[in-house]
C-alpha cells in the first residue's frame, strides 16, 4: 500500500456514496410522481434471471406457471390475441393510463 | 437644411425602386423545369407513390438509373387513395401543385445521393402514362375508390410499412396505448382527457386519404376521417416531423409518421412504444428503442403496419405490360437480383420489411394477425442487413449444413 493507493481509496468512497444517494433520491422522486398516469421511462420487465421477459410454461394461451403465478406472455401463440402477447426478448413497457371516459367495463364510448 | 430637403426625394426614389423590383420579380416567370422525357435516353417509369415510399423510390432509382441496363424513375408523392384512383381511372401524371421529381444519373449529378432532394421536371403536355402506383396501406381502407376495378389492373403485395406515434425529444412520454390514441385523436380539443395530449393544435395528423392516417387511425379504433388533429398545409410527413420536432409544447405534441421516415430522423423526434387493444405491454417497432430490426413488426408485437400495394397494368400473362415496371416489382420482391441492383437490399435499407421476413400477416387495416410462414424466408438475411444488424442464423454456402432449412443468400433460413 502506498500513498497513491490510499488517496484513490479516500476519493472513491465519497463518490460511491454520493452515487448511491443520488440513485435513491431519483428512485424516490420517480415513485412519488403522480401527476400523470403516463409512464415516464421505459420499464423493461426483468425476471430474476436477468432476462427482459418472464418465462412461461403454457402453450397457446395465458395460464399459470408451476408456482401458481400468472403468466404475462404466451408461448407458441396461435390466435391474434395470443400473438400480440407472445413471449419475446424485446423491450416491453408497462402502461395503464387513467382514462376517465373509459366505460366501466373498459370499453370505448362512442365519439362525440 | 439642404440635406433635409432631399430626404423626401430619396425616400420616393427608394420606394419606387423597391416597387419596380417587386413587380419585376413577380412578373419574371419561374425558371422552367426540363421536360421529364428529354432528360436522357434511358427508358422512364412514371410512378406515383406515398411519401413514406420516397426513400425506397430514391434508393432503388439511384441504382436503376446507373445500372448497366438503366431505367430512370420519375415520380410524384401522392396519398395512397389518390394514387390508387389515378391508377384505376386511369389518370396520367400531369403538372400540378405537387412537384414531379426524377432520379438523376451519376453523370448528370455526381454529388446526388438518395438523401439529397430529388430535382424536378415537367410532364409532357397532356401528361405521361403512369406505369406504377405504390401505396402504403390496404386499399380496402380507401372506401371511395370506384368498383369494380379494371380487369387489367393488378395489385401486388409489397414490403411492409410500419407507422407510429412520434413525440418531441423533450417529451417525457415513452408509450401510448390504443385507448389513449382513441381519446386523444377521436375527441376535439382536450375533451378526450388523454393526458398529456389535450391540445388539438399540437396533435398532428395527415389527411384522410394518406396511408399514415388510415393505418394509424385503424390501430386506435378510428377512421382516418375521424382524426381530430392538425393537418399541416401541405399534408406531408416532412411537415409533421418538423412541427413535432420544433414544438414549443413538447409534452402535448404528438404526430403520426411512417417508421422509415422516423428511422432517418431519430435525432429529431422519438417514436412512442405502442400498446394495442387487448395487449399487455407496449412495444417499439424494433426490439428496443435504439435498434432497427423491426422485430416487433415481424413477430406481431407491434400493430400499426400494413403492406404496400403495387398497382400496375398487366397483360394476359399476368405480368406488367411495361417490362421495366415488372423489373422494378421483381427487384422489390426479391424475385430478381441484377448484378448491379439488389432490390431487397434497398427495401431493407429504406426501413421497410420485405414480406419474406415477416412472421405474421393480416388482411385489412387494424385487422387481426395470423401466423405467416413465407414460402422463401429471408428473415436471417434481413436481420443481418439492417443497421446494427446481427443474426444468430448459421451461415452457409449450400443446403447441406442447414438441416431441414434452406441456404439462401448465405444464411440457413427456415425454408
Amino acid at each position: 500500500m502506498n500513498l497513491t493507493t490510499r488517496k484513490l481509496t479516500r476519493n472513491t468512497v465519497p463518490l460511491t456514496v454520493l452515487f448511491l444517494v443520488g440513485l435513491a433520491a431519483t428512485a424516490t422522486l420517480a415513485a412519488c410522481d403522480t401527476n400523470t398516469s403516463a409512464v415516464k421511462d421505459p420499464i423493461p420487465v426483468v425476471d430474476s434471471g436477468g432476462r427482459i421477459n418472464p418465462p412461461t410454461t403454457q402453450d397457446g394461451g395465458p395460464g399459470t406457471s408451476a408456482d401458481g403465478a400468472a403468466n404475462d406472455c404466451v408461448q407458441n401463440p396461435k390466435t391474434s390475441e395470443e400473438i400480440i402477447n407472445g413471449c419475446t426478448n424485446a423491450v416491453k413497457i408497462a402502461k395503464t393510463p387513467v382514462l376517465p371516459l373509459l366505460s366501466p367495463d373498459g370499453g370505448l364510448p362512442p365519439l362525440p | 437644411m439642404h440635406i433635409e430637403e432631399r430626404r423626401p426625394i430619396r425616400l420616393v426614389f427608394a420606394t419606387f425602386t423597391a416597387l419596380i423590383g417587386t413587380f419585376a420579380t413577380a412578373a419574371k416567370p419561374a425558371r422552367a423545369a426540363p421536360a421529364c422525357t428529354t432528360l436522357g435516353t434511358q427508358p422512364i417509369v412514371f410512378i406515383e407513390a406515398g411519401d413514406t415510399q420516397e426513400p425506397l423510390v430514391k434508393r432503388l432509382g439511384e441504382r436503376l438509373v446507373n445500372a448497366a441496363s438503366p431505367v430512370r424513375i420519375v415520380y410524384k408523392n401522392k396519398r395512397t387513395c389518390d394514387l390508387a384512383l389515378d391508377m384505376i381511372t386511369p389518370n396520367a401524371m400531369v403538372n400540378d401543385s405537387i412537384p414531379i421529381k426524377y432520379i438523376p444519373s451519376a453523370a448528370e449529378d455526381p454529388a446526388w445521393t438518395p438523401r439529397s432532394p430529388a430535382p424536378v421536371c415537367d410532364a409532357d403536355v397532356g401528361g405521361n402514362v403512369l406505369g406504377l402506383g405504390i401505396g402504403a396501406t390496404f386499399l380496402s381502407s380507401c372506401t371511395t375508390l370506384p368498383t369494380p376495378r379494371p380487369v387489367d389492373l393488378t395489385e401486388i403485395k409489397g414490403p411492409v410499412q410500419a407507422y407510429g406515434f412520434i413525440a418531441p425529444l423533450a417529451s417525457s412520454q415513452v408509450a401510448i396505448t390504443a385507448e389513449e390514441g382513441y381519446f386523444a385523436y377521436g375527441f376535439p380539443g382536450g375533451t378526450g382527457q388523454a393526458i398529456p395530449w389535450l391540445d388539438q393544435g399540437q396533435r398532428y395528423s395527415r389527411g384522410p386519404t394518406a396511408s399514415t392516417a388510415l393505418t394509424c387511425a385503424a390501430a386506435i379504433g378510428l377512421k382516418a376521417s375521424q382524426l381530430k388533429g392538425t393537418v399541416p398545409t401541405g399534408n406531408t410527413s416532412t411537415e409533421i416531423l418538423n412541427a413535432v420536432a420544433s414544438s414549443v409544447a413538447p409534452e402535448a405534441a404528438i404526430g403520426i409518421m411512417g417508421t422509415e421516415i422516423y428511422d432517418a430522423a431519430r435525432d429529431k423526434v422519438k417514436l412512442l412504444a405502442f400498446k394495442s387493444f387487448g395487449q399487455r405491454y407496449a412495444y417499439y417497432p424494433d426490439k428496443s428503442a435504439t435498434s432497427f430490426d423491426k422485430q416487433n413488426v415481424r413477430d406481431g408485437h407491434y400493430l400499426p403496419w400494413a403492406p404496400t400495394p403495387y398497382l400496375t397494368r398487366v397483360g394476359g400473362n399476368g405480368k406488367a405490360v411495361d417490362l421495366n415496371v415488372q423489373r422494378i416489382v421483381d427487384l422489390v420482391l426479391g424475385a430478381r437480383v441484377d448484378a448491379d441492383v439488389s432490390g431487397l437490399d434497398q427495401v431493407i435499407a429504406s426501413g421497410l420489411v420485405p414480406e419474406c421476413a415477416m412472421g405474421v400477416q393480416r388482411s385489412f387495416d387494424g385487422g387481426p394477425l395470423s401466423l405467416y410462414a413465407p414460402p422463401e424466408s429471408c428473415a436471417c438475411y434481413y436481420e443481418s442487413k439492417v443497421p446494427q444488424g446481427a443474426t444468430s442464423c448459421a451461415t452457409c454456402s449450400s443446403d447441406g449444413v442447414c438441416g431441414a432449412g434452406k441456404c439462401r443468400r448465405g444464411f440457413c433460413e427456415v425454408q
